[in-house]
């Protein structure tokens, strides 16, 4: 059996909702909703973009004192470490060159140099040529290293006079271990370059994030070491440190000698990233900051606007929905008061709104349905009128024939009566007969002239006008009154 | 228009419905204990309405370096205190902790939650008793915590921490190279001479390749002495503690060792702190064939290498016989002397060492908490490889050296210069004499 798809449940459904849909009121509060909800993006969107330009502004601004703050800090604590090693360097028995003189001085300052011993890369010593002559703690595989390509010795050399230099990182040829090294050189006292002190850290100790790591920066951010050449010396994810750095534009800006600043990267993930030289070793610190949490700000804020945007909206959509009830809810009235009147009931009455044009259409309505109204009383007036005068008229046909014609032909049927009587009396029979023929003749004569009353003639030959004329004059005539006729 | 607007809205909303039902799904699937009994909060702590409380936590960089775990924990305790208290985490390298603890100590600023070896900081004054937590805990300590643990965070009878893991050394080799030169792996009987064998067997100078993997640190150096039969300290801290560095037994295991080296079976070992990770690194890379690890290289090895052709066996037999030992380590939680909020910190001792977080540290660190129930369990034993590490815990001595550092130090210049060239009795007997008078390291006031 082939079932309809006009009949199914489903088809109405959506019949009634295309009816709903198709509600002036409902047309009415969704363009308005529609126009509210582009307001209300429009508004976001903009409140929004300011917001994050603000906060973006901030954030930079707070990354870049933040970055800046904490390389000054990470430079003191990069001075103290050097600081025990130049104190260790200042010394006579140091300055001696002498191996076991200079153990012995490690000996006595080993809480000056903790830091590095404790279980870290330790302190080496080298002698004029670069070679190991020291270390603490003991290491056998570096005595008699020669280090003197490594460029911190070289520094050392060439400006001996220097304070300390930081190395960039750099591999431990024996364990292969990345380290940062911080090199004093050891001068005597006639200004001969005697060899140079060394403090290690090992890089997977991670010894050197331990200032960065007390950085707070939110919940989501970080902060990384990069030496010079762009390689971590310190990132939180530990699994990073070595790595090279190097094609980040921070690092890159730094490496450009661009001492302190910040810039917004927009490539996803969006970040804002502080930068600061720390100026002792000439490294350099990045503060990572997500984009998302440097605008989280801006969101904040946003909430409250959104909210009071909800709400008004909200109560401007109620609005608009009474202010569209007071006007469809007059015009759904029309509409049924327009079906009642379809429908044959001329008393229906539709009350005036308050709203002008919605007010002039109900009393346009509530004229149009009296003047109706009116109409079909004068229709049914005229229309009793008529059959009142028809049923007269058929009364008086019937009296007419009744106490004319009928009585007429009774006569004429008296005098035949008569004149049957008679037949044997020839002599009577003749009058008789010219009696009978004259009544039948005035019969004849009653009988056109109650046809022309029915109809005159002059009603087609002359037109109404011209036949009413004639009857005014013929009833003056025969009634003697005076009649006047007006069209 | 509107219509298909809300039918993409139920749409989007049943699709997310969908994937938070599947994600819940998922979460389900995890195979673990306790995974839904947070540890109970202690109502007496009281916290401040308007004033947040920074709690200090210093850790071992080993157990933070690679897993948020620890993150997590700290997060939990946080949540369950209503955020009222901020779980500061620090991370330093495990063998240095001593020394940062003795100077924040003595700098009056120490942290409130160290780990560490336990039992050394306490002998050395730098660890608040804790007993009287301990009793007002209701844990009966002889029922949760396996013994040795126990003993590792208790110095002259009181309690001074809470047991977090337990671990001893034991063998790793690799069977493919066994393999190739056809010798049968390790098995529970092998001695040192079949390893000297092996060592000599497998190692193969143009292949690179070495048949052991050598380190300097004093921890597993010790753990030869002891297999052999030999200990470095004698002694309780009721009594007094006697240095045995250059016993017979010592000198004759070191020599052992350092002959093995000195014949080219393993690559001369770096001396660098932690040269124990170079022996892994080595093992990895094919060029070491065997080397002495603990249960974390064992997770490390089968997480980053899980094709590695890995086999585990307990110590070699020696003619110590019954009384050879593998090392028995043990880390705990302990409050340095001074801590600022010592409730909160036992608060949170308790609460990183609940049976909540024991199953994860197994599975995700490689670190193994000492828990009685743990030991049965089959959520803890069913990686195969670690069946002769439970055992070798069985047969593990505790490593105290570290409670007098001077001793450890000289110890281990002892065994750096062994392995370059000083013959191990001299370089001992040198040891043994520069430490002197034997005092628990520089034990604080």
């Amino acid at each position: 059996m082939k079932t309809s798809i006009k009949g199914s449940p489903a088809y109405q459904y959506y019949q009634s909702r295309q009816h709903w849909m198709t509600q002036l009121r409902s047309q009415a509060i969704l363009l308005i909703i529609i126009l509210l909800s582009l307001m209300f993006f429009l508004t976001i969107g903009v409140t929004f973009l300011a917001y994050q330009r603000v906060s973006q502004s901030l954030a930079e601004s707070r990354d870049r004192d933040l970055a800046s703050v904490s390389a000054e800090r990470l430079s003191e604590s990069m001075l103290d470490f050097a600081r025990g090693l130049k104190i260790l360097a200042d010394q006579e028995q140091m300055q001696s060159g002498e191996p076991t003189l200079q153990e012995q001085t490690l000996q006595r300052g080993r809480d000056l140099i903790a830091e590095f011993t404790n279980n870290d890369g330790g302190v080496i010593i080298l002698n004029p040529q670069g070679f190991v002559s020291v270390t603490r703690p003991f290491r056998p595989d570096l005595i008699g290293q020669d280090f003197s390509q490594e460029t911190y010795f070289q520094n050392a050399r060439a400006v001996p006079t220097s304070s300390f230099f930081f190395s960039d990182i750099t591999r431990e040829s024996t364990t292969g271990e990345d380290m940062i090294i911080i090199a004093v050189p050891i001068v005597n006292t006639r200004d001969e370059f005697i060899g140079v002190i060394a403090g290690r850290f090992y890089l997977n100790f991670q010894r050197l994030g331990q200032e960065i790591q007390k950085l707070r920066i939110g919940e989501e951010g970080l902060a990384y070491l990069v030496d010079r050449n762009g390689r971590l010396i310190y990132h939180p994810i530990s699994k990073l440190i070595g790595t090279d750095f190097s094609q980040l534009e921070a690092v890159q800006r730094l490496q450009k000698g661009d001492r302190v600043g910040a810039i917004t990267t927009q490539k996803q993930p969006g970040t804002v990233e502080g930068y600061a030289i720390v100026d002792v070793t000439g490294w350099g610190l990045v503060i990572v900051e997500p984009w998302s949490q440097a605008i989280q700000p801006a969101q904040e804020a946003l909430i409250p606007v959104v909210v009071v945007l909800i709400i008004g909206l909200i109560t401007v959509a109620i609005i608009v929905s009474l202010g569209v009830q007071r006007v469809t809810d007059p015009i759904q009235n029309l509409v049924t008061q327009t079906r009642q009147v379809t429908a044959g009931d001329y008393d229906a009455k539709v009350a005036l709104s308050r709203i002008k044009e919605i007010r002039e259409l109900g009393m346009a309505f509530n004229e149009m349905v009296e003047q109706i109204r009116k109409y079909r009383a004068g229709v049914r007036q005229y229309v009793a009128d008529i059959t009142r005068t028809q049923e007269e008229e058929r009364k008086r046909i019937a009296r007419e024939l009744h106490d004319d014609t009928v009585q007429s032909l009774i006569a004429i049927n008296q005098r035949l009566e008569l004149l049957k009587e008679t037949l044997d009396q020839p002599h009577e029979v003749r009058p008789r007969l010219a009696e009978v023929k004259t009544m039948v003749t005035g019969a004849i004569a009653s009988v056109r002239q109650f046809s022309r009353d029915l109809r005159p003639l002059t009603l087609e030959d002359l037109g109404l006008t011209t036949a009413m004329k004639y009857l005014v004059n013929q009833l003056a005539q025969s009634e003697g009154i005076d009649v006047h006729l007006t069209v | 228009m509107l219509q298909r607007l809300i039918n993409l809205l139920i749409c989007v909303g049943l699709a997310a419905l969908l994937a938070g039902c599947g994600a819940s799904a998922a979460e389900k699937k995890i195979d673990e204990p306790f995974i839904d009994e947070l540890p109970p909060i202690n109502p007496k702590i009281a916290l401040a309405e308007n004033e947040k409380i920074t709690l200090e936590v210093w850790l071992d960089l080993d157990f933070t370096r690679n897993d948020t775990l620890f993150q997590e924990i700290a997060a939990d305790f946080e949540a369950a205190y209503q955020n009222k208290v901020d779980v500061n985490i620090q991370s330093f390298v495990g063998e240095s902790m001593p020394q940062k603890v003795r100077q924040a100590v003595l700098a009056g600023t120490p942290p409130d939650v160290v780990q560490g070896h336990v039992y050394a900081m306490a002998g050395q004054g730098l660890a608040e008793p804790l007993n009287r937590r301990w009793e007002d805990w209701e844990v009966d300590p002889e029922k949760e915590f396996l013994p040795a643990a126990l003993a590792e965070v208790t110095w002259k009878q009181t309690r001074y921490g809470i047991p977090l893991d337990i671990y001893t050394l034991v063998w790793l080799y690799n069977r493919q190279h066994f393999d190739e030169v056809g010798l049968p792996y390790p098995g529970g009987d092998y001695d040192f001479a079949f390893l000297q064998t092996a060592a000599g067997a497998l190692t193969n100078a143009a292949q690179d390749r070495y048949g052991l993997g050598f380190t300097t640190d004093p921890w597993y150096v010790y753990t030869w002495l002891t297999n052999a039969g030999g200990d470095v300290l004698t002694g309780t801290p009721e009594t007094d503690f006697n240095l045995t560095l250059d016993s017979t037994s010592n000198i004759d295991a070191l020599r052992f060792l350092t002959d093995m080296a000195q014949a080219g079976y393993g690559p001369p070992p770096t001396t660098r702190p932690r040269d124990y990770e170079d022996a892994r690194e080595l093992f990895l890379a094919g060029k070491v064939s065997m080397y002495m690890g603990g249960p974390w290289d064992i997770h490390l090895i089968q997480s980053t290498h899980p094709d590695f052709p890995l086999g585990v066996a307990q110590l070699p037999q020696t003619p110590a016989a019954e009384s050879a030992a593998s090392v028995l380590g043990s880390t705990g939680l302990f409050i340095p002397r001074g801590a600022s909020h010592q409730d909160l910190a036992f608060e949170f001792m308790k609460w990183a060492t609940s049976d909540r977080y024991a199953i994860p540290m197994a599975r995700r660190l490689g670190r193994y908490p000492a828990k009685i129930w743990l030991q049965t369990s089959p959520y803890f034993t069913e990686n195969l490889l670690l069946i002769p590490f439970f055992n070798q815990l069985n047969a593990a001595r505790p490593y105290h050296l570290d409670l007098f550092p001077p001793a450890e130090d000289a110890f281990q210049r002892a065994i750096k210069a062994s392995f370059y060239g000083v013959e191990p009795a001299e370089a001992l007997h040198e040891a043994q004499r520069s430490v002197g008078r034997m005092a628990p390291g520089e034990q604080l006031p």
